[in-house]
């Protein structure tokens, strides 16, 4: 019985509804041994085949895998550098680009280019969304770190809609878990994601809007790169490839 | 300049972390074992607790400087939330893509709880799973607002809202019951 409830005809009736269930003991030993782990949860995790992309029709509206080939931005916008950005703090400022209030603008996305999956992760999401040091961001994004609770998810915009069908090694090492990236914008901002993805940026480049489990938008550009085996030649030869379903949205 | 007035900065930023060593970590958690074998046993088989129980603890032994002081059941649950959403998401052996809420996969079914009272549980399974987790923190897990406000990551004023909106979902989907077993006893 729960008496916390007592004032509240519909809890307590639900608080007593629940038969009483038999939990399993467990013993101190379980958390000895969680010390003394190897802490290995996050790289397997990362290894396995398991994190994998499928949207499908409207529900890619709300969630999935967006790509942006061109600018969709309005332009009534405010460009802040990234050295403005950096005057607010790493919260307002990711919560002012995933809202379209402020823009990345093409020189600063280019002075991160040529840097790897990781840097290029450090220097975008460590400046603008984590607030958790730039070697444990940098440690996520190869999948070394991490850990196993929280997922994060990309969004890639473009001028259509692709959905994911299998998994792939380029997406999977975006396919990242951090709870310490989770800070809340709050759900109102959800449904509007594909017209803050086109907002984040004029810069040409494929855009990027990370989902965490709350909810949560953290805007990053890749921005072009035509040399073979950068980061956005990898991302665009995939989301390009036939492993993406087209879905006519907007 | 900027219209910031839909975010939620979350508890984050208010609840400060705490310095924990191994000694501390033990006597911090232990007495938690219980509370985190019951979440468990509402939501996964019995068979997986003890192995998802490790997991949890792992995670938060890595974690433990995030663990807001004085709040660490909730923060526990939070972990076990996300634990058992994957779990889960292994378990349904499908390709699967980002179900929107996925922490709300952790929430149980009225099945789960082995809810008695066919309304209740009827009840209780036609709310959504994002409902059927804030109620479940507050009826079950006997978490505060606060408390809830850390395992969820979301703030206070939302914790109170979506728990209000819970309840009365759940108090429409009762009375729908209540109604329907009236008419079809006539």
């Amino acid at each position: 019985m729960n008496n916390k409830f007592e004032d509240d005809e519909v809890l307590a009736q639900l608080s007593k509804s629940a038969r009483k269930t038999k939990e399993l003991k467990l013993d101190e030993g379980i958390i000895q041994s969680a010390i003394s782990s190897k802490h290995n949860i996050g790289r397997r995790k990362f290894a396995a085949p398991a994190l994998m992309f499928n949207l499908a029709g409207a529900a890619a509206v709300i969630f999935g895998v967006f790509v942006v080939t061109g600018p969709l931005a309005s332009s009534n916008q405010e460009v802040l550098s990234s050295g403005a950005l950096d005057q607010l703090s790493k919260i307002e400022g990711s919560m002012a680009l995933a809202m379209g209030h402020v823009k990345i603008n093409e020189e600063d996305l280019l002075a991160r280019d040529g840097k790897s999956l990781a840097e290029f992760g450090q220097s975008a999401v460590g400046n603008y969304v984590s607030n958790g040091p730039p070697e444990y961001v940098d440690e996520i994004w190869t999948g070394k770190g991490g850990t196993s609770y929280g997922n994060l998810w990309v969004f890639v915009v473009t001028d259509a809609v692709y959905t994911a069908n299998f998994d792939h090694p380029v997406l999977d090492k975006m396919l990242f878990a951090d709870s310490s990236l989770t800070t809340s914008l709050g759900e109102a901002q959800v449904i509007r994601h594909p017209d803050q993805i086109a907002r984040s940026s004029d810069a040409d480049g494929i855009r990027l809007l990370i989902q965490g489990d709350s909810n949560i938008l953290y805007p990053l550009v890749v921005p072009v790169n035509q040399e073979q085996g950068s980061l956005y030649q990898e991302l665009r030869d995939y989301i390009l490839s036939t492993t993406f379903t087209k879905v006519p949205t907007f | 300049m900027y219209d910031l007035h839909f975010c939620d900065v979350g508890t984050r930023e208010i609840l400060r972390g705490v310095s924990m060593d191994q000694d501390k970590f033990v006597a911090t958690f232990r007495t938690h074992l219980q509370d985190v074998s019951k979440y468990l046993t509402r939501r996964v088989e019995i068979s997986n607790v003890e192995d998802l129980a490790s997991e949890i603890f792992e995670i938060a032994w890595r974690k433990r400087e995030s663990c807001p002081e004085g709040f660490e059941l909730a923060w526990l649950y939070k972990i076990a939330g996300f634990v058992v959403s994957n779990h889960r998401r292994k378990l349904s052996r499908r390709v699967v893509m980002l179900p929107l809420l996925d922490h709300d996969r952790s929430a149980p079914s009225a099945e789960d709880i082995a809810l008695d009272g066919s309304s209740v549980a009827i009840a209780f399974d036609l709310l959504s799973s994002k409902d059927r987790q804030i109620l479940s923190l507050f009826v079950f897990e006997q978490l505060s607002v606060k408390e809830i406000s850390v395992a969820l990551e979301i703030s206070e004023n939302s914790t109170s809202q979506r728990l209000k909106r819970a309840r009365e979902r759940l108090a429409r989907n009762l009375a729908l019951q209540v109604s329907d077993t009236h008419e079809g006893g006539h």
